[in-house]
């Protein structure tokens, strides 16, 4: 390694990055998991924006936070319930429709080209990412759908409309 | 332009971008998980590899800044600088033109939003990097050992 060069001077401190910050990472108590496995995507009414937008492809559900869901929300997109009919009854957010034990039947409130969100109960409830994946599904094909992460007690503890 | 080849106001740049980085890469360093959740609000990497960039990258950041500011690999500093404020350019040039507005993610400070003074900051740092490396005169510099 040449190091009087900007490149074999590049290498060397690129490699002492990187064992030290993966040797760091594999020995702090909150370490990250090297690959990610949840994204939530975050951001004002503009990204929410470029997320409606007919242009943006998705091949997967995308995880949302509370801000782009009340956006969302408040540009009429349709939310769906992925919990069971019992926890919809005792309250839902407002305008939300209880999933269908058969999900082409949401076909009835919008067309495959319409963005989706869904959304359950929050924390470790994957109700509502089991969903989102079965609509974008090849059986289904919706080309845009969202996953609320935070779910009904995030909506409830910001005061949004439920009912 | 002899000013801006004057060995003692490349030795300013150096301090001060060193100080930049250094300072960018502690709050990163501490919180990964934040500036994972940063970098993926960019959309511009596949979110399986946010965390490898938001691992490794402080840890340039941190010694790319200690290198510029001790005068060790001092080229080799200014270079990896130079390209990290191109990549930062290109992330918030297309997350502008997409009309995100979101985090910079830059520092440790919330609220600083994506913009247009982020991104002219951004490349009068990219200019700083720039005239280190091309330096004629070496100041102070440890290893490899000036004049």
């Amino acid at each position: 390694m040449n190091t009087n060069t900007a490149m074999g001077q590049s290498a060397i401190i690129l490699a002492v990055s990187f064992v030290f910050s993966f040797g760091f990472n594999m020995v702090r108590d909150d370490g990250l998991p090297l690959i990610a496995t949840k994204q939530i995507i975050e951001g004002g009414q503009s990204t929410a924006d470029s997320l409606l937008a007919e242009t943006t492809l998705l091949f997967q559900p995308v995880m949302i936070d509370l801000a782009i869901a009340k956006t969302f929300y408040d540009r009429g997109v349709l939310f769906i319930d992925a919990r069971d009919d019992k926890e919809f009854r005792e309250g839902h957010i407002a305008g939300s429709k209880l999933a269908p034990a058969n999900p082409g039947e949401i076909l009835r409130w919008a067309t495959e080209d319409d963005p989706v969100v869904t959304y359950c109960s929050g924390g470790e409830c994957d109700l509502s990412m089991n969903l989102a994946n079965e609509l974008m599904g090849e059986d289904w094909g919706f080309a845009r759908v969202f996953v609320f992460d935070g779910g009904l007690p995030q909506w409830i503890e910001a005061g949004y409309p439920v009912e | 332009m002899s000013l801006l080849k004057n060995r003692w106001v490349i030795l300013g740049l150096r301090i001060f971008l060193g100080i930049v980085f250094l300072y960018a890469s502690f709050e990163k360093i501490r919180d990964p998980g934040s500036f994972s959740g940063n970098i993926q609000n960019y959309q511009m990497l596949p979110y399986g590899i946010t965390n490898l960039f938001s691992i490794f990258l402080p840890w340039v950041e941190l010694y790319v800044g200690a290198c510029l500011i001790l005068g060790v690999f001092v080229d080799g500093a200014a270079f990896l600088s130079a390209g990290m404020l191109v990549m930062f350019i290109i992330a918030l040039g297309q997350a502008m033109a997409r009309g995100l507005d979101i985090e910079c993610g830059c520092f440790s400070q919330e609220g600083s939003l994506v913009g247009l003074d982020i991104l002219v900051r951004d490349i009068v740092w990219l200019a700083m990097s720039v005239l280190i490396v091309r330096r004629e005169e070496k100041m102070f510099e440890m290893f490899p050992k000036s004049g």
